[in-house]
């Protein structure tokens, strides 16, 4: 499989096509030839899709109060209802807004600050690169889950600062990986090149340095996507999170907790939703990596 | 090897530095009232007097540098402060709930470590078997789950359905074992099972690689049995990364003891960290969390230096 890759990619660049992050369509086509990937995919798309269309998809409101007590599956409320009689189904479409946008935002804002701090630790060397990285390591010293707590007790819940909380806990580590990426293309003879041309430091950075080392960078976004859902079930769960009445799918896990003996089948829909996404991204993930470069199998 | 721990642990002291700088900026730094982190909501229904006293008693009117130094003096002098909320000195709260949380820490982390590598050795060997499909599917579905769901799950089937296990609460290894055991079942599956599914596939990988190296073939060629190819040839190799990720995960351990602690109701340094920061008691937050950094350096240390002691290659500079 890697010879295949290395020996197209090979000719690829051989007939001038260069940089093999933009030859997307062939990157694509390469994706989508791997079953998991598929999976990943698809199970995505029919997410989005129903957080998008939650609103026409169900007829009610996902707050509004249906019945009386929690209710098992019927035709009505095909997931039953909660302990408060809200419909489970649209709970549970409205609730993968809030895992989506989370996901999205928080490896997005880690992958721009992330590599951006990565680039300015490898280029100017020094005591920016001492501030910027041992600030890395104190905040990946705080194990997992703990930044975003300490962050949203701060910043208080919600949908936007639970992305940004997650946002910044993700960062270190991506700039640490963009910084080694850097480091490793700085060395390599087009950088002088470019340098010796005449190249401004941002140009060089930006447009020469960053555009080769970003496999890695997409490779670890979208497996840093699959770690955001988790935490954000987890901090809602927790009750740090996205606050209540607002549908999540960690919101509705508490919910089914706070009644387990009573309807543990309430635990099951939030679960399995989760378990899926988390699922799909990995997969999304794994096959990127393999696709982009398979060399980082083991290291990311 | 005495003067690289030394400069390891040097090395430790301005992350720690920064560490602490970060937390005690970002608890500060909160919007709002300032005397509401120390006394919470009364602080609203105090006189500006009241206030004026309170600020200057708490040190809370100096200029941050100043509260941050201080803090830091009497952290190190061994003067941890008091919770706001129970008052309790935090050494104290703390050192009642490290005993709990490393128990369950430690037995996660044998039960994961001891069950994944011979299951790793096992898939790789039977390449492509039923038996690797299964277990390398079971990997996948045990990362894809968190172990707050995977907790869930279990009480429903365990406690609620069959009745069999307890739900909540902590008794202690050294006290009644056998009860011991009953109590950690549950919480020491949730917590190992995501880093469990994590070493299988890292040593199924690892032990595959080093198959097909050229000194295993030297060493069937020369006539090894199986058992010797395996165990001293190819484990002792394919080891090596495995070693390191599973010392690399023990913080991510103790950030998972946050939310298993909650689910089944142990009281743990797990428990105290969340507490601590849902009532905004930032003495104990503050604490908690360069202790947990502490131990997360600890171990990252530790790994490194198992790493050494199993690869002679490596040199500590």
């Amino acid at each position: 499989m890697a010879e295949r890759i290395d020996s197209r990619r090979r000719a690829r660049i051989a007939a001038g096509g260069g940089n093999r992050l933009f030859a997307r369509n062939s990157a694509l086509r390469r994706l989508l030839r791997i079953k998991l990937a598929i999976f990943g995919l698809a199970f995505v798309a029919i997410v989005t899709f129903g957080a998008v269309f939650a609103q026409q998809l169900t007829p009610y409101e996902p707050n509004a109060i249906q019945t009386f007590t929690s209710e098992t599956p019927s035709w009505s409320h095909p997931l039953g209802t909660d302990q408060i009689g809200r419909d489970q189904l649209s709970r549970l479409l409205y609730g993968a807004r809030a895992s989506l946008t989370v996901s999205f935002f928080a490896a997005a804002f880690a992958a721009s600050v992330g590599s951006v701090l990565g680039l300015v630790s490898a280029y100017y060397k020094g005591i920016v690169d001492f501030v910027i990285m041992r600030t890395a390591d104190a905040m990946l010293a705080m194990p997992g889950l703990i930044l975003p707590l300490v962050l949203l007790a701060a910043l208080g819940g919600g949908i936007s600062t639970v992305s940004i909380a997650l946002g910044i806990s993700f960062t270190p580590s991506i700039a640490r990986l963009m910084r080694g990426q850097a480091l490793s293309q700085m060395e390599r003879d087009y950088v002088l090149a470019a340098r010796a041309l005449g190249a401004s430091s941002t140009r060089l950075i930006f447009r020469h340095i960053a555009q080769n080392a970003l496999a890695p960078i997409i490779v670890a976004a979208s497996l840093g996507m699959s770690f955001a859902v988790i935490a954000e079930a987890g901090l809602s769960f927790l009750g740090v999170g996205v606050t209540p009445p607002t549908a999540t799918w960690g919101t509705m896990l508490a919910t089914g907790f706070s009644r387990i003996r009573l309807t543990p089948w309430l635990v099951y829909a939030p679960g399995v939703a989760i378990f899926l996404l988390v699922l799909s991204f990995n997969f999304l993930g794994d096959a990127l990596r393999d696709v982009l470069d398979p060399r980082l199998r083991g290291v990311i | 090897m005495s003067t690289y721990v030394a400069r390891r642990v040097v090395e430790m002291v301005p992350v720690l530095l920064i560490l602490s700088v970060i937390v005690f900026l970002v608890l500060r730094l909160l919007p709002g009232d300032p005397l509401n982190a120390f006394i919470g909501q009364e602080a609203g229904v105090m006189t500006p007097e009241q206030r004026a006293v309170l600020m200057e008693e708490l040190g809370l009117n100096r200029p941050l540098p100043v509260q941050f130094a201080d803090w830091l003096v009497s952290l190190l002098r061994g003067d941890w402060g008091k919770s706001l909320i129970s008052q309790q000195p935090v050494a104290a709260l703390v050192a009642a709930r490290l005993n709990i949380t490393l128990q369950l820490a430690v037995v996660a982390w044998l039960v994961a470590t001891a069950l994944a590598i011979p299951i790793g050795v096992f898939s790789a060997l039977r390449r492509n078997s039923w038996l690797d499909v299964g277990i390398t599917t079971g990997a996948l579905a045990g990362l894809a789950t968190p172990n707050f769901l995977l907790g869930l799950l279990l009480i429903i089937l365990f406690s609620v359905y069959l009745k069999v296990l307890p739900t909540s609460g902590f008794v202690s290894l050294t006290t009644d074992p056998v009860d011991a055991l009953r109590h950690l079942a549950m919480p020491v599956v949730a917590l190992s099972t995501g880093l469990m599914a994590s070493l299988i596939r890292q040593t199924r990988s690892a032990m595959l690689e080093v198959m097909n190296e050229d000194y295993i073939r030297t060493a069937r060629a020369k006539g090894l049995t199986p058992r010797v190819v395996i165990f001293r040839h190819a484990l002792k190799n394919a080891l090596l990364p495995v070693v390191t990720i599973a010392g690399l995960q023990i913080g991510n351990l103790a950030s998972g003891t946050i939310i298993v602690e909650t689910i089944f109701a142990i009281p743990g340094m797990g428990r105290l960290t969340i507490d601590a920061i849902l009532i905004k008691d930032f003495a104990t937050v503050q604490v908690v969390v360069l202790i947990l950094a502490l131990f997360t350096m600890g171990a990252n240390l530790a790994a490194d230096l198992i790493y050494v002691r199993l690869d002679p290659r490596i040199r500590l500079r």
